[in-house]
């Protein structure tokens, strides 16, 4: 939605201003696999222990995940981290109470850090652990280990298989396999009837403020020599 | 329901790809720089227009909702 705090509340501040529907592309929150996992939080059936989750890209020179040209230049926490950190405040139905970060150098080209890592604490205790890196070579995308009370599992985008890799049927979650078309299915449903999205920016932007705490936090971390 | 979707890249394709299953969805405009390559994705997917300023697209008639799978400034 944004790449600073004051920007997701500008964001914010239109929406109620307008009215209109307004939606953030948190697409974790609609995968059949990480709404598998929801579904059983909300029936009582699971709790997240520690969310162990991996961001892994190999991101040396400025382009896309179909290897062609960027006009822009990704950012881990403010992209990478932003999925995972809304997916862990929506798994968890809970705020985060405490936030720690470190990043590795600034690349002298891109101008960002291509190595961090973050910690976060659920109001009733769930852990999220968070590595994220543009230095790794392969494989890329992001891995989400969910360690729970009664049961362990790993999401792959659409995919979720048990910790021994058995495959979980999440056919049935909902009307598609596919994250993203489940996503602008809730974007137009939300606009058709004329109400608030799973995904709305109010709904979001708690993840931002977290990020912002992030932020200035690795502001104060020491130059790196 | 008439939509725009700015971003032709990686991602913007995934969601043109999802918007062809969801009923009653047309998307009237593609926006993007540059140009021709927006131009060829707009074509790919049977988009009638395609654009580099988002205002212009917004302002096509009849559109409802605007998707915006890229980087952008409030």
């Amino acid at each position: 939605m944004a790449d600073n705090w004051s920007d997701a509340q500008a964001v914010m501040d239109l929406q109620q201003e307008t009215g209109l529907v307004c939606m953030v592309g948190h697409t974790r929150r609609f995968n059949p696999s990480h709404q598998w996992v929801y579904k059983k939080i909300q029936a009582g059936e699971l709790k997240i222990q520690q969310l162990d989750a991996q961001t892994y890209f190999f991101r040396r020179k400025n382009i896309n995940a179909a290897g062609e040209p960027r006009t822009w230049t990704d950012h881990l926490l403010w992209h990478h981290a932003a999925h995972t950190i809304d997916l862990f405040q929506f798994q968890t139905g809970e705020e985060v109470v405490r936030a720690n970060a470190v990043q590795g150098p600034m690349h002298p080209e891109l101008g960002i850090a291509m190595d961090m890592s973050i910690q976060l604490l659920s109001e009733s205790g769930s852990v999220c652990t968070l590595s994220l890196s543009f230095n790794n070579d392969g494989p890329l995308g992001t891995f989400f280990r969910y360690i729970c009370d009664n049961g362990t599992y790993i999401a792959r985008y659409d995919d979720l298989v048990t910790a021994k890799d058995e495959a979980i049927d999440v056919s049935q979650v909902d009307v598609s396999m596919n994250g993203i078309e489940l996503q602008d299915r809730e974007f137009i449903a939300s606009i058709r009837e004329g109400r608030e999205p799973r995904a709305s920016v109010a709904k979001v932007l708690p993840t931002y403020r977290v990020m912002h705490q992030l932020e200035q936090q690795l502001n104060t971390q020491p130059t790196l020599s | 329901m008439k939509i725009i979707l700015a971003g032709p890249g990686a991602f913007g394709k995934k969601h043109l790809d999802g918007l062809k299953n969801i009923e009653g969805v047309e998307v009237v405009a593609l926006v993007g720089q540059p140009l021709e390559p927006t131009q060829a994705v707009a074509a790919q997917y049977g988009i009638p227009h395609a654009m580099t300023d988002l205002d212009q697209a917004l302002a096509l008639p009849g559109v409802e909702a605007a998707m915006l799978p890229r980087r952008f400034s409030v």
